[in-house]
């Protein structure tokens, strides 16, 4: 193919892929050390590579949840969340507070029918109230500015 | 409730919703703060945390003509602190430190009900829900969340079906993503 990275790019590349989103053997995570080691260009491009996959993998985590509780999720993408629990516990309690939250936007409707009103403490409600004041004015100031 | 009046700052509105609106942030407050060391104190600094946020900005999201959405914004905003408020945290002690023990939070997970809900209505909820955050969250965004992320269609029979080039698709797609993450996470 005309125009082709190089070579030794294109390898670094893929060991680097695999590094990074933990798919890598222990020979390959040695090939890429050494790979490093040799040539420290590489460094730079490889702490980059992990932080954009790691940003795009956890976006991907907050979906799964929502497709595991909406039972679209494959078994595969099953057993790799199953297997955060061990692997990365970062991303296992991201994955976690992702489905409670969702269970709880499910929960809304039922939990405000059954709740019971309470009065809002007095002192809240001067606290509110006197916030409410000051953005009003500081709105109506802000008018009067551009007049 | 009148969210017209609302946005409006009206005295007299306001202190006609305060009670319920305040009922629905100590209700998803407890959700998540139930058992100790949460106390009905941390329950209620979180709620007022949040009543705070909607006097200043939080009605400005809420739909004229949806007095439901002011709840919804709530109890969304609520539940998304309250997970952040008891996210085991680092704790700063004689200069060392500590991590909050994680079993508070194995016993909350426990204490949870299990939800009983149409998939349908969380799928609608969780939209609802997107609207309401600050940045648009338009149709096409939704079509992409509803068929491509979560049942499944192609990018390509996506982009086919509704006249859209495939690189925009794609865009969307990764933007949908990162808003539904920023959206569930405590970054609004």
């Amino acid at each position: 193919m005309k125009f082709e990275m190089n070579f030794q790019d294109k390898a670094f590349l893929k060991l680097a892929a695999k590094v990074a989103s933990s798919q890598a053997t222990a020979e390959e995570q040695l090939d890429l050390e050494k790979l490093l080691h040799d040539h420290p260009r590489y460094e730079p491009e490889f702490l980059q590579l992990k932080q954009e996959l790691r940003q795009d993998h956890k976006a991907s985590l907050w979906l799964s949840a929502l497709r595991v509780m909406l039972k679209t999720a494959d078994p595969k993408e099953i057993k790799n969340i199953a297997a955060l629990k061990q692997a990365d516990p970062e991303q296992w309690r991201e994955y976690q507070d992702a489905k409670e939250f969702t269970e709880a936007l499910a929960s809304r409707e039922e939990s405000v029918k059954t709740m019971k009103i309470q009065a809002m403490p007095d002192h809240v409600r001067k606290e509110l109230l006197a916030r409410l004041k000051a953005s009003r004015e500081h709105r109506n100031s802000l008018r009067a500015d551009s007049r | 409730m009148n969210v017209r009046l609302l946005k409006q700052g009206d005295e007299q509105e306001w202190h006609e919703s305060f009670d319920l609106l305040w009922s629905i942030a100590l209700s998803a407050a407890g959700r998540f703060l139930y058992i100790p060391p949460f106390s009905q104190q941390a329950r209620e600094d979180v709620a007022l945390q949040v009543m705070k946020e909607f006097v200043r900005l939080g009605i400005n999201r809420c739909l004229d003509d949806d007095p439901e959405s002011c709840g919804r914004w709530i109890w969304m905003r609520t539940s998304s602190r309250a997970i952040d408020f008891r996210r085991p945290r680092i704790v700063r002690r004689d200069g060392n430190q500590i991590e909050l023990e994680d079993r508070v939070e194995m016993e909350l997970e426990a204490h949870i009900e299990p939800v009983r809900i149409s998939l349908e209505y969380l799928l609608d909820e969780t939209i609802a829900c997107l609207r309401l955050r600050r940045g648009r969250f338009s149709l096409l965004e939704e079509g992409i969340l509803r068929e491509i992320l979560i049942s499944g269609k192609l990018e390509r029979e996506f982009a086919e079906e509704h006249g859209i080039p495939l690189g925009t698709v794609g865009r969307l797609v990764i933007q949908v993503k990162m808003k539904l993450r920023r959206f569930m996470r405590d970054e609004w």
